[in-house]
């Protein structure tokens, strides 16, 4: 196992920026651990090498003549595969888009690359990102690389393993209801879901429209500010999109937590929690508390229907994207994706506008709860990565809600980071949540970085040989 | 080709019509905001 694949972009791109690592060997590198492991893993849908390879020679001429573009410079990054890429196929995990060769990149990507990303290849996704394990029909399902007869989680699951096992140093996601966050947490990496509107998804192919969100998957969370910082922004293209212009990288990381006020509600946090991830849990509150953080009870009025509304938004939005394609070409979809269509009912223009309103008011309600504090804190998944196969399609539209505490901040619009914070006694990774208020993400992403750098869980990554020894069973 | 060309191959005039290639959502959550200083 070669250290370098596991190390930060923070690090890597300091390296290249000092002329003292070349673009085009880690890129190489990068490959050849692609080629060895991805065959077992499937994390890819398609592998970008030749593309690459003549990115990073490009970059590493621009270094060689001082032109510095910035930490991304010669880094090699994923992106799922329901961005587009400009003359790469993008599938949306689909079987109907197999042929589809775009002729833009979506404005995520086409800001990576401007900041000197290696655009490596189109990570694999649950179909139409719509799912929570990674078991795709068309393209094989990827494995979690801590127990491959496990799902990686999803629906970024792709993303999660590229970077758990070195396959990538960063990878682009989307998350509607967890889909960042979950499979990062379950692959014992970093996922951040920023506010909504501070990134475009002009390019990506939706969803749900209010509740999707595109955002950075990492080792570690600063490595997500760093991405994050190159991502978001204005766009045109995307009416969505907000006008700040505030930057979210730190240098600095904090001393320590002292004032940092998290609130816990634990109805809803620990509701249907594995005894296991909540011990881990409870010693990651226990860690916070010691590097002076409060962790406080607090109420969220209005949470269960709030929820349901995410639902009712969700269903509406996603039928009225997908009809003119289901009539025609439902046969292509897979069973889960096509009992949702079947068996989920249709939302009523009434039900709909009702949705949106109980959103608005648990929106000012909860910014009016969380006056005083910086951030909810809370477990990602609170039950284990189950068993590829063990899922049947009636079971897999409440998939996101059984296996994590993520739908709150999509509901809510605001900044979600899951950060890894222990294994249970199965050695699989669970994952702590924390959910700022609107446009606090750097403040969120500190808090992060500051529980990060005090108990380094990423470090394991590069020990886990049970991608690399066991075979599946 | 762009995403609306792709799908022209799959699905006729009257069912383009149908088909929203790029939602624009009204969901902004400034409104709600003062920005608290770090």
């Amino acid at each position: 196992m070669n250290d370098i694949l596991f190390e930060t972009i923070e690090g890597v791109g300091a390296a290249i920026k000092r002329k003292e690592l070349s673009p085009v060997e880690l890129t190489e590198l990068t490959f050849k651990q692609i080629q060895k492991h991805d065959p077992v893993l499937n994390a890819f849908i398609t592998v970008m090498a030749d593309e690459a390879i003549a990115d990073a020679k490009r970059l590493e001429n621009e270094i060689r003549e001082n032109h510095y573009r910035g930490p991304l410079h010669g880094v090699p990054i994923a992106v799922k595969d329901i961005l587009q890429t400009k003359g790469v196929k993008t599938t949306n995990g689909s079987k109907i888009f197999d042929g589809f060769i775009p002729s833009e990149d979506a404005t995520a990507v086409a800001k990576l690359r401007e900041a000197g990303a290696i655009i490596i290849g189109k990570a694999n996704l649950h179909e139409f990102a719509m799912g929570a394990t990674t078991e795709n029909p068309h393209y094989g399902n990827s494995r979690n690389p801590w127990d491959l007869t496990r799902i990686p989680g999803g629906s970024s699951g792709g993303s999660a393993v590229l970077n758990a096992t070195g396959m990538a140093f960063g990878a682009v996601g989307t998350d509607t209801a967890g889909s960042i966050r979950l499979p990062a947490a379950l692959c014992g990496t970093v996922g951040f879901k920023p506010t909504y509107g501070l990134v475009s998804k002009k390019g990506c192919f939706s969803f749900s429209w209010s509740l999707d969100h595109v955002g950075p998957m990492t080792r570690t969370v600063k490595d997500a500010a760093i991405m994050l910082d190159v991502m978001k922004g204005s766009d045109q293209g995307d009416p969505s999109t907000v006008k700040r212009i505030d930057s979210v990288l730190f240098n600095q990381s904090l001393f320590d937590l002292t004032g940092v006020k998290l609130g816990f509600y634990e109805p809803y946090m620990f509701a249907g929690i594995d005894q296991g991830i909540k011990k881990v849990i409870e010693q990651a509150f226990r860690h916070l508390e010691s590097l002076g953080a409060e962790i406080v009870p607090i109420d969220l009025p209005g949470i269960d229907q709030a929820l349901n509304a995410l639902k009712s938004i969700a269903q509406a939005e996603v039928v009225s994207i997908h009809a003119p394609l289901l009539k025609k070409y439902g046969h292509i979809y897979g069973d889960d994706i096509k009992y949702r269509f079947d068996f989920g009912s249709d939302v009523s223009a009434g039900t709909y506008i009702q949705a949106l309103r109980i959103r608005d008011q648990f929106i000012r309600d909860t910014i009016a709860q969380m006056s005083g504090f910086d951030a909810l804190i809370g477990p990602t998944n609170v039950q284990p990565p189950f068993e590829i196969g063990t899922m049947v399609p009636s079971m897999a539209i409440s998939n996101m809600f059984t296996l994590g505490k993520t739908p709150l901040a999509n509901i809510l619009g605001f900044p979600s980071l899951s950060v890894a914070c222990g294994f249970t006694e199965e050695n699989l990774p669970v994952g702590l949540q924390l959910i700022g208020k609107p446009f606090t993400d750097k403040k969120i992403l500190k808090i992060g970085d500051s529980y990060e750098k005090t108990t380094r869980w990423t470090n394991k990554l590069k020990t886990n040989t049970n991608y690399t020894q066991q075979t599946i069973g | 080709m762009t995403i609306e060309e792709f799908l022209r191959t799959l699905l006729d005039e009257e069912e383009m019509k149908l088909f929203c290639v790029e939602p624009a959502s009204t969901f902004n959550l400034e409104k709600y905001v003062v920005l608290e200083n770090e």
